[in-house]
């Protein structure tokens, strides 16, 4: 698709083209037709004066030059034969010394003969006012449509306010629906334009349907998921069972803990699908202030051991507090999943570097270099090296929660290190 | 002690069951919501383990049925529902406990034991194993008289293995009794296997037999020997 107009200007353009073809058309129609009709005018009016100049010297023995010469539109010559030339009437440019210049002429030759000499006679109009006339016609057409466009824009314009605004509240209307949230429904004021009230009602029945295909779907999959953990629950108890029967052998034990093991990894990532979900339903809306320094603290804390595990330093450096408005569960995800992340996809005896500022914070951490582009990590289910346990959920889960908070992440890695960025929107 | 089981998966209940008769604890079923509302009028029990999810009526209405009946029970909940709103429901009308649904039967084992001891062992908070004595209250250990000094997760980790003796403990079970909840951790052994080393030694330090034996590459058991 190309570069798109709103609708007044694809209208006026419309409207431009084919004015200008039909006054084009119109102004070269009316030249012909004015001309054609001057010239008409203009060879009667030498006729008129061939038979005049005709009964004129009828009676006479030869023309005396001076009477007829004082009308300079006459010239006359005299043959010394006799022609008999029709009269002949033809356009011709010639010098005027009145305009003192070229001018067009209309002409009129013809033969006449006194009762002892022969002439030809030509008689000449000028055709300067037939060429005024085509120019002021022209002016007078190109002011008539300019006066045109003028007012078809003003009128367009005019119209695509009055007419248009049904149409322009229901786009603005639909651009502020968000299917998650109940309270903003699609609302829209009846027009007297049929049309539009029939987009409108239409619009309404779709999002109608769209909202409970939508509400049908999330309790689709909230209880697919609910309905999934029980299966999975009496199949753990199965195994578990099972691995307590006193003649099992040692490889058949560990068929069955790594059986085990799938069933834990498939509710976890059933779980954690669920919040995913929760949380794209903006299901944590209530908020409050959370200091990002104290659920740092908390958490690093809480990843004590699997720090000193890893002989990992950690380095908290908190220039200034980053107080934001969050939802504790959320904020609480957000920074339990960051810096388990951090430890985990961490080097033996690596770092995590965590400098909390003002409207930010970020994490660098020491780490393998990664295998394709970082921004990639924020899908669902892409991982990262190895760890092959590894849901692939988590940093789904952070873009997921940093999005619905309005916060923002930046995920980059360089000098052999992983940094996380979140910042104020 | 005497417990009852309401759930109404027959294949699950069967399996909790059959664990708990293991740890010679008398259990009761019921598996749908009048029979659980019958047996709780009726009988006494010392624990009750409730799924909300019953055909024909909610683990919700049960464990408010206890509590206008005043019942003594330790009452646990079992749900497929995450959520925290229904943990917070639950506790807040009076369960002592909220287990998501899937967990491991050694995991509910511990939990009913945990609980028994807060409601009926008041002042006298003891477990004995042999040699090993562990006082709940105080949270402290002595074996052969003398105090044996643990961290809190070894502290919790033997609690575990006693609780669940002579049974097999997968390294996955175990880290989910120590990190209930931290979805990420679940692949991580390798700390486990420090505490268990930690709590070993220390263990036979004091002059107890190897009473945990590791089995290899599925987990521990505590035997009684």
């Amino acid at each position: 698709m190309g570069r798109s107009l709103n609708l007044l200007s694809i209208t006026n353009r419309y409207y431009l083209i084919s004015l200008s073809l039909f006054f084009i058309f119109a102004g070269v129609l009316l030249f012909y037709a004015i001309s054609y009709n001057m010239n008409e005018e203009l060879d009667e009016q030498l006729y008129a004066e061939q038979i005049h100049v005709e009964n004129a010297i009828k009676s006479m023995d030869h023309i005396n030059a001076t009477p007829l010469s004082l009308l300079d539109n006459i010239i006359v010559k005299k043959t010394s034969f006799a022609v008999n030339i029709k009269p002949e009437i033809f356009d011709s440019l010639m010098y005027d010394d009145v305009e003192k210049e070229m001018i067009p002429f209309r002409l009129i030759r013809f033969s006449a003969q006194t009762t002892n000499a022969n002439y030809v006679i030509v008689i000449k109009e000028s055709k300067i006012e037939t060429s005024d006339l085509v120019i002021s016609i022209f002016f007078s057409l190109m002011l008539v449509f300019g006066l045109f466009c003028l007012i078809l824009y003003v009128a367009n314009s005019y119209l695509n306010r009055k007419i248009w605004s049904p149409f322009l509240e229901t786009i603005s209307a639909i651009k502020t629906l968000n299917i998650n949230n109940r309270d903003v429904s699609f609302k829209y004021q009846t027009s007297h334009i049929e049309e539009f009230n029939e987009l409108n009602f239409s619009l309404q029945k779709m999002i109608e349907r769209i909202e409970s295909d939508y509400l049908h779907m999330k309790e689709f999959s909230e209880n697919a998921a609910h309905e999934l953990q029980t299966p999975l629950s009496i199949i753990r108890s199965k195994l578990e069972s099972l691995l307590q029967s006193k003649n099992l052998n040692n490889e058949d034990a560990q068929l069955i803990d790594q059986a085990l093991e799938s069933t834990v990894r498939l509710s976890r990532l059933n779980q954690s699908l669920l919040l995913l979900t929760k949380i794209e339903n903006r299901q944590y809306e209530q908020k409050q202030e959370v200091s990002f320094s104290s659920v740092f603290d908390k958490y690093i804390e809480f990843y004590n051991e699997n720090i000193l595990e890893n002989g990992i330093e950690i380095q908290l450096n908190k220039y200034e507090d980053f107080v934001f408005e969050i939802n504790s569960t959320l904020a609480d995800l957000l920074i339990s999943n960051l810096l388990s992340n951090a430890i985990k996809h961490n080097i033996q005896d690596g770092e995590v570097v965590i400098n909390i500022e003002k409207g930010r914070f970020e994490i660098f951490n020491t780490g393998e270099e990664p295998t394709c582009s970082t921004e990639l990590f924020f899908n669902r289910f892409k991982k990262g090296n190895h760890l092959p346990e590894h849901l692939g959920l988590g940093l789904a889960l952070v873009k997921e929660i940093v999005e619905t908070s309005g916060l923002q992440i930046t995920y980059i890695y360089e000098n052999d290190r992983h940094l996380i960025m979140v910042n104020k929107n | 002690m005497k417990v009852l089981v309401i759930e109404d998966e027959l294949a699950l209940l069967q399996d909790i069951k059959k664990y708990l008769e293991g740890e010679s604890i008398v259990v009761e079923t019921a598996s749908d919501f009048r029979q659980a509302i019958f047996k709780i009028s009726d009988f006494d029990y010392d624990c009750i383990v409730v799924d909300i999810n019953l055909p024909s009526g909610s683990g919700f209405d049960i464990v408010y049925e206890l509590k206008t009946q005043k019942a003594k029970a330790g009452i646990i909940i079992i749900s497929a529902r995450n959520s925290l709103d229904d943990k917070l429901k639950g506790l807040n009308i009076g369960a002592d406990d909220y287990l998501v649904k899937p967990f491991n039967l050694s995991e509910l084992n511990a939990r009913i034991n945990s609980i028994n001891r807060r409601r009926f062992l008041d002042g006298n908070n003891m477990t004995t194993f042999h040699e090993i004595c562990i006082d709940h209250t105080a949270q402290t250990v002595r074996i052969n008289d003398k105090q044996v000094i643990l961290t809190h997760k070894e502290f919790d980790l033997l609690v575990y293995f006693i609780t669940n003796k002579n049974k097999v403990l997968s390294q996955l079970a175990i880290v989910e009794h120590l990190w209930a909840d931290e979805i990420e951790w679940v692949d991580s052994y390798a700390f486990i296997y420090t505490h268990i080393r930690n709590l070993r030694k220390k263990i036979q330090d004091s002059g107890c037999p190897n009473y945990l034996k590791s089995i290899y590459g599925i987990g521990y058991k505590w035997e009684d020997h």
